[in-house]
């Protein structure tokens, strides 16, 4: 799901409708900045910038193929710092909550009391949600939809704190691997 | 018309996939197998291609496919866990939010993205601990039992117990992370130098080496273990939640030190913490299990969960226990998940009745690919290998038994791929147990591995009872428990054979022959055993009773046919490549027999080119 | 205090929201207008359907798209009545074609392969993805009726047809392969396991296994002694096919990218484990000894072609090298037959006249 990375440039059609997409705020730049120094017509100007930049790319596409390459990295450097900035944003509301407390039990207990919760069985409706609340029917819906459901269905409601920014760390997925430690339990 | 569903493990630990149609057991293998990665996390696309093809159908034609555990439920115990630990914890929390927003929060999508989107049957979702519950009583013989899972951690829960009757489990308690009997186990052996997740079992092996000089300690500073079982970790000891180790400093220093590098020498004091922590687990299953039986007045138990891999403490439960009778699923890790989920939605979801077989539904675990004999010839043919093909089982068997009696070490490849961990007598390297030069031989030339752990034995089930402290005709056919060798086949030691016992070097000690069986016998006796009998093993028990007529010890060395860090081999092909890479004498693939002196040198591979494939786990 | 928290928290994370809005809004635009532009794409295994004589081939009447598997780029593929490539047929064809996926033309759009371009002489090409030379065999017979009077070439790429030549399986598919007999040093077609059911996994990126075949193909391993062996065996039945069916049989090898570059080369020796000693002029050298013993002409493509024609990172032909293959292929049907024993250097040399003044004839010592 790499949503801001375009895909990989195997073909002159990929070039193609790249150029075409970047070009028209391209050239709108150009023309602004032609307008403003040299005082000429911004759409003469706009015109003129759209078709130097279009035809060469028209004529032999693997022109367009280092702005192309240039867009992914820019990509890939913008989504580490901002997916890095994101996660800090998201640690701090988590200090914030974690005030509040958590529910893990790591005060130690009565040396006679036990450890032993009780617990039900999985109602059957609950089979085709990804929690343990039975559903009235088969949920179809997107992965958000899902987690506001689970939210509030188990009270914990502080999570939609998080949903904006797991939307914004989703959408600056750029497939770079993260470095995991080997010689840990992977408990997430 | 049938009803096809498939169970999936995967995104932790040993990706699996099982297959049941109206309720049976068709086909189960991990997927690490068919891609050659040990523990292979990743979505089993190759298992579930076999599982389908094993079936006969196409993914349009499953009716269900459900996955072990509950992935929303899951992201809440980790965020609590962040919570519970702020403003500590970023390092671990910007390694798992990225990957929990870019792929485990949308799984239905990434399952049937693992499908090709031919996915047409209801995607579903168990619960973790249920999922183990389910993989150990609906394939046992019982038809009532008391479960007890104990793993690392599913969602929330990290051990569970209930009772089990007919076509229905109830789980009616669990314990909750951060407190698990599998973290802790999993934290000393990170402490004791070897790999988590991978190296629980050599930590046990580990433990007759040592005394249990820290158990004391344990108990008082690190775990509060109740009287039923129930466990409560002193976190503080603990990185595991906050950081990227598993133990604090705070637990170096009362250990008098760091983690032991792995890899390097093993001191007398891995070795204490080994016996040490091992008592400690075998208490609590003991007190759990205890726990279990006073709630649920059952005289069955069944178990699964990493931790009932644990199989030392599983023999003491069986000897010392208040059951009657223990199954315990053989795939007990994350990988028999799979097969529990399809099991749950068949019992649970749809209602269907069990109908419970005498000696168990496992089919002795032998769940995965076979190979038939055409095929193999032509692959042998495809390399220009050297092999004598044996027309009848008989003389196979007899050529079989001969070289095994003559202490050569044989590669057997028959029948299906055994489903769980353990080697069960298809993919198999065998060895005569008597020899008291086989345990160095295979450890250093087949296993490449540390040779302080002894191997494991095959024994006919009619002989358990003469050779091993079971009862007589015990069945335990997967190498799951571990039981004292017979008082009459033990040797006394000479005073030069104690002085060994005392090297620092542990190869010497385990060389000490101490019984009849040297191969097989650990230095406190102990062996783990897996009983062999002919309805689950065929052929297998029947050169096992052809060795038995030639030497009159119907007891073998059985370990893994593969060498350390290789996952069990699967195909033909595999099978070959480990045979000429290591000093296994002879390999048998189907009716085919194949001598190591007969094989051109250039098929010969390179040892080392061939271990570097592979981590050392 | 969640929410104020979170209100917070979005407030400053709004320049990275506007900017990740911008990102993505492009990104989107740009992956719209190539699910618009790009054609529709079909997996290979789609293309084709089981054969009983060779295991799989081509569906007839084909006009689609695939994507090519090391780049993922789309190419245009069309196949006649019988599933082969293009829309002329044997008959009407003066040379017919032999081979794999360079035969085939994979990886480029079909009007640009060899056998499609326009040239006095009509080729028609015959064969597919993964076929092994005991597959194209099979279907050398098949076709042997139709093919008097006609120039047979049989493509022999050095990538994978040589030890494919001894292997039941490609992939999961199963395959007609050559076999040893009892050691003899004869060998044969077999083909009798050959049906619908897969064949067990396989992991063909496996380097130990990678680094057996190069050495097999490059050097003097065990391996190399079956391989060449087999390989004759081969050419040797193609011969006899062909001289009973009145047809002129030659040979043209097809190098890897990686013997047509010193550099590639180079780094290709450091990645083997085991000490050997390879030589990139070697499978040539063999196989023109095998057809000068027996009369047939023999070209080696590294002489004619260079990396340039290849695409980068696929391994298959570009439209240069498809247009090189074409002349070559043109020029030899022109050439009268000459003695055998000549023939091999003599039109190399000749033909390399035929060929355009840019070529550059790169070797490795």
């Amino acid at each position: 799901m790499a949503n801001l990375l375009l895909p990989a440039a195997n073909s002159p059609r990929r070039l193609l409708s790249f150029w075409l997409v970047f070009t028209p705020g391209l050239a709108a730049m150009i023309a602004t900045a032609a307008s403003f120094w040299l005082q000429a017509n911004w759409r003469l100007c706009a015109v003129v910038a759209l078709a130097a930049l279009v035809l060469p790319v028209l004529l032999k596409p693997t022109l367009a193929r280092m702005p192309y390459r240039a867009w992914n990295k820019l990509v890939r450097i913008f989504g580490a710092c901002a997916s890095r900035f994101t996660l800090m944003v998201m640690f701090y509301i988590l200090i914030a909550v974690g005030r509040a407390g958590s529910s893990l039990a790591l005060r130690r207990p009565d040396e006679r009391e036990s450890q032993w919760v009780p617990r039900s069985a999985l109602d059957p409706r609950a089979f085709f949600v990804q929690h343990r609340s039975p559903a009235k029917e088969i949920d179809r819906s997107s992965w958000a939809a899902n987690l506001y459901r689970w939210s509030s269905k188990s009270r914990n409601y502080w999570v939609l704190a998080l949903l904006p920014f797991l939307l914004l760390l989703s959408a600056l997925d750029t497939e770079q691997e993260e470095n995991y430690p080997t010689n840990i339990y992977t408990l997430f | 018309m049938a009803t096809h569903i498939l169970g999936i493990s995967a995104y932790y630990h040993d990706a699996a996939a099982a297959l049941i149609r109206d309720g049976e057991i068709v086909a189960a293998a991990q997927e690490e197998r068919f891609s050659r990665i040990k523990g292979d996390p990743n979505f089993p696309k190759a298992a579930v291609a076999y599982c389908l093809d094993e079936g006969g159908i196409t993914v349009e034609q499953l009716d269900y496919a459900v996955f072990y555990e509950k992935p929303l439920v899951k992201f809440e115990r980790l965020v609590e866990t962040y919570l519970a630990y702020v403003p500590r914890g970023f390092e671990a929390f910007k390694r798992a939010l990225p990957l929990w927003a870019r792929h485990k929060l949308h799984l239905p999508d990434e399952i049937r993205a693992g499908f090709n989107g031919q996915l047409k049957g209801e995607l579903c979702f168990a619960d973790h601990h249920e999922s183990h519950a389910a993989s150990a009583f609906f394939p046992s013989p019982f038809d009532e039992a008391a479960i007890l899972t104990l793993d690392a951690v599913g969602e929330w829960g990290t051990s569970s117990l209930g009772v089990g009757r007919s076509n229905r489990i109830s789980l009616t308690h669990e314990m909750r992370f951060p407190h698990s009997l599998g973290m802790l186990y999993s934290a000393f052996t990170y402490y004791a130098g070897f790999q988590v997740n991978s190296g629980e079992y050599k930590l046990m092996g580990l433990a007759p080496y040592g005394e249990p000089k820290y158990k004391d300690l344990i108990l008082e500073k690190i775990v509060s273990v109740k009287e039923d079982g129930s466990l409560w970790l002193d976190m503080s000891y603990f990185n595991y939640c906050q950081g990227l180790t598993m133990t604090s400093e705070k637990f170096h220093d009362l250990f008098g030190g760091p983690p032991r590098n792995p890899e390097t020498f093993i001191s007398q004091k891995e070795m204490d913490i080994a016996a040490s922590i091992q008592r400690v687990c075998e208490e609590v299953v003991l007190r759990a299990a205890r726990h279990v039986q006073a709630t649920t007045k059952s005289k069955n138990l069944v178990m699964a969960g990493g931790v009932a891999l644990n199989c030392v403490a599983n023999g003491r439960l069986l000897r010392e226990g208040p059951f009657q009778n223990i199954w315990i699923q053989p795939a007990a890790g994350d990988a028999g998940g799979a097969l529990g989920a399809a099991l749950l939605v068949w019992h649970h979801v749809l209602n269907k009745p069990r109908y419970r077989q005498p000696s168990d539904s496992q089919q002795g675990s032998f769940l995965g690919p076979s190979f038939d004999n055409d095929d193999i010839g032509l692959f042998l043919d495809s390399i220009g290998a050297a092999y004598d093909y044996c027309e009848s089982e008989t003389d196979l068997i007899d050529r079989v038994g001969h070289l095994l009696a003559q202490e050569k070490i044989v590669g057997w490849f028959h029948g299906r791929m055994e489903y769980g961990p353990r080697a069960l007598g298809a993919r198999s390297i065998l060895g005569d147990a008597r020899s008291p030069r086989m345990q160095q031989i295979m450890n250093l030339k087949i296993k490449y591995r540390e040779s302080f752990r002894p191997f494991a034995p095959c024994v006919l089930k009619e002989y358990v009872d003469r050779y091993f402290d079971m009862r007589h005709g015990e069945d335990t056919p997967y190498m799951l428990l571990v039981a004292p060798v017979h008082d009459s086949l033990r040797t006394p030691l000479t005073p030069e054979q104690h002085e060994k016992m005392n090297d620092p070097d542990l190869r010497v000690r385990v060389s000490v022959p101490r019984s009849a069986l040297p191969a097989i016998t650990h230095v406190d006796y102990s062996a783990r055993i897996q009983t062999v009998d002919e309805q689950r093993h065929g052929r297998f028990y029947r050169l096992m009773r052809r060795f038995y007529e030639l030497t009159d010890c119907p007891v073998i060395v059985n370990t893994s046919f593969n060498i350390r860090g290789e996952p069990l081999i699967c195909t033909p092909e595999e099978a070959y490549r480990c045979f000429m890479a290591t000093d296994i004498d002879c390999l048998v693939l189907g009716n085919y027999v194949l001598l190591k002196d007969r094989q051109a040198a250039g098929l010969l591979q390179d040892a080392e080119a061939y271990k570097a494939q592979y981590a050392l786990d | 205090m969640a929410a104020a928290a979170a209100l917070l928290a979005l407030f400053v994370a709004l320049p990275v929201i506007v900017s990740t809005a911008a990102f993505y809004l492009f990104a989107s635009v740009i992956r719209r207008l190539n699910a618009l532009l790009d054609p529709k794409v079909v997996s290979w295994k789609e293309l084709i359907a089981f054969d009983p004589l060779i295991g799989w081939k081509p569906k007839p009447g084909i006009n689609a798209y695939c994507a090519a598997e090391l780049t993922g780029a789309p190419f245009h593929v069309v196949t006649d009545a019988e599933g082969w490539p293009g829309t002329a047929s044997v008959a009407a064809s003066q040379i017919v074609v032999f081979g794999d996926s360079f035969a085939f033309g994979y990886a480029i759009d079909a009007r640009s392969a060899f056998s499609q371009r326009r040239s006095a002489v009509s080729i028609k090409a015959i064969g597919a993805p993964g076929y092994n030379m005991a597959q194209e065999l099979l279907l050398m017979r098949r076709y042997a009726e139709q093919l008097r009077g006609k120039l047979v070439v049989w493509f022999i790429y050095y990538g994978n047809d040589l030890w494919e030549n001894l292997q039941p399986n490609m992939q999961d598919y199963r395959t007609p392969f050559v076999r040893s007999v009892n050691g003899t040093g004869d060998w044969e077609i077999v083909s009798n396991h050959v049906n619908g059911a897969r064949w067990w996994p396989y992991r063909w990126d496996d380097p130990l296994r990678a680094n057996e075949r190069f050495a097999g193909v490059f050097g003097s391993t065990f391996l190399t002694r079956r391989i060449y062996s087999a390989c004759e065996f081969l050419i040797t039945t193609g011969k006899n096919v062909c001289d009973e069916a009145g047809a002129r049989l030659a040979v043209v090898s097809i190098p890897i990218t990686l013997q047509l570059s010193s550099e590639q080369w180079q780094r290709r020796l450091s990645r083997l484990t085991r000490d050997s000693t390879l030589d990139a002029n070697a499978p040539d050298r063999r196989i023109a000894g095998i057809c000068s013993k027996l009369a047939i002409r023999f070209f080696a493509g590294k002489d004619l072609l260079n990396s340039e024609d290849y695409i980068p990172t696929e391994g298959h032909w570009n439209d240069r090298g498809h247009q090189r293959i074409a002349t070559l292929l043109a020029s030899l049907y022109q050439e009268r037959v000459r003695d055998a024993s000549e023939s091999n250097l003599t039109m190399t040399e000749h033909l390399a006249e035929a060929i355009p003044s840019d070529l550059n004839r790169s070797s490795i010592a």
